[in-house]
């Protein structure tokens, strides 16, 4: 299980050297002001997307960068089909409304994600270049969400 | 790429009261709150933040003029009492606001919304 610790300035997320290796990343410092906010979130693993790269043993574990596109709600000019997958590259062939190759236009929310069943997901969100949210399995959910969010209310 | 939002947030913040009101905070999961605002997990968490976030601009707004007669928005602040206020700051002071417009009656008009349970 990864431990978090809190200090004055920065969450960091400790990984184990197995941990490591399945999430193919290395411990995780983010500084206390690009912290969002922390929820308790028992379904989050059934909505992860894809993953890019990492390990996947469904039901058992989540260990690595998983990508969701977020489907777009109402907005007709968002294209229906996505072939290929690779943000910051620019849409090389569309047709508006139709498909598009080469990126998705949609909203596209990486996260780094290490959960074991059957520990409790918690998500944390960032501002991060590389992430938008952590998605940490952690057996006291409860506690660690309470202290996370009165850590950056100060 | 950035996407313009394609939901109005004061519907969804409308919507999610009223989850919270009839769940109360704790009970009330991201996945009832999905099902409440039609919203999409990566979305949700993307305008919000965290399910705390959420319940603060829930309650900022439930407690506008005139809260203490409407039932869900007193359902609203006796569960952010209950449930939030003892180690949120924030959430607490939004609280001690509330309360303070209401003055003395304040006791008499909580009570009343919870034993209306009774009838």
């Amino acid at each position: 299980m990864p431990t978090i610790e809190l200090t004055n300035d920065c969450l960091i997320v400790h990984l184990s050297r197995l941990e490591k290796f399945q999430s193919l990343s290395g411990d995780i410092t983010i500084a206390l002001e690009d912290v969002r906010g922390a929820t308790e979130d028992k379904g989050a693993t059934a909505d992860l997307g894809f993953r890019a790269p990492g390990t996947h043993i469904p039901g058992r574990l989540w260990a690595g960068t998983f990508i969701k596109l977020e489907k777009p709600l109402e907005d007709h000019s968002q294209p229906k089909f996505v072939y290929a997958v690779v943000p910051g590259l620019p849409a090389k062939f569309s047709k508006p409304g139709i498909y598009v190759a080469g990126q998705y236009l949609g909203e596209v929310s990486p996260g780094f994600v290490l959960v074991k069943a059957p520990m409790t997901p918690v998500v944390i969100t960032v501002n991060h270049k590389k992430w938008s949210r952590l998605v940490i399995g952690v057996s006291n959910p409860r506690e660690l969400v309470k202290q996370i969010n009165s850590a950056i209310a100060k | 790429m950035a996407r313009p939002r394609a939901f109005n947030e004061d519907t969804v913040i409308a919507q999610a009261a009223e989850a919270f009101a009839r769940l109360g905070y704790e009970a009330c999961s991201i996945d009832d709150l999905l099902l409440a605002t039609g919203l999409q997990r990566g979305s949700l968490y993307k305008a919000f933040g965290s399910k705390r976030n959420i319940f603060e601009q829930v309650l900022t707004a439930a407690l506008g003029a005139g809260f203490e007669s409407r039932g869900q928005d007193l359902d609203l602040l006796i569960t952010a009492l209950k449930e939030l206020a003892s180690e949120d700051q924030p959430i607490a002071a939004v609280c001690r606001e509330a309360i303070a417009t209401l003055g003395e009656s304040a006791a008499t008009v909580l009570g009343t919304r919870l034993l209306d349970n009774l009838e």
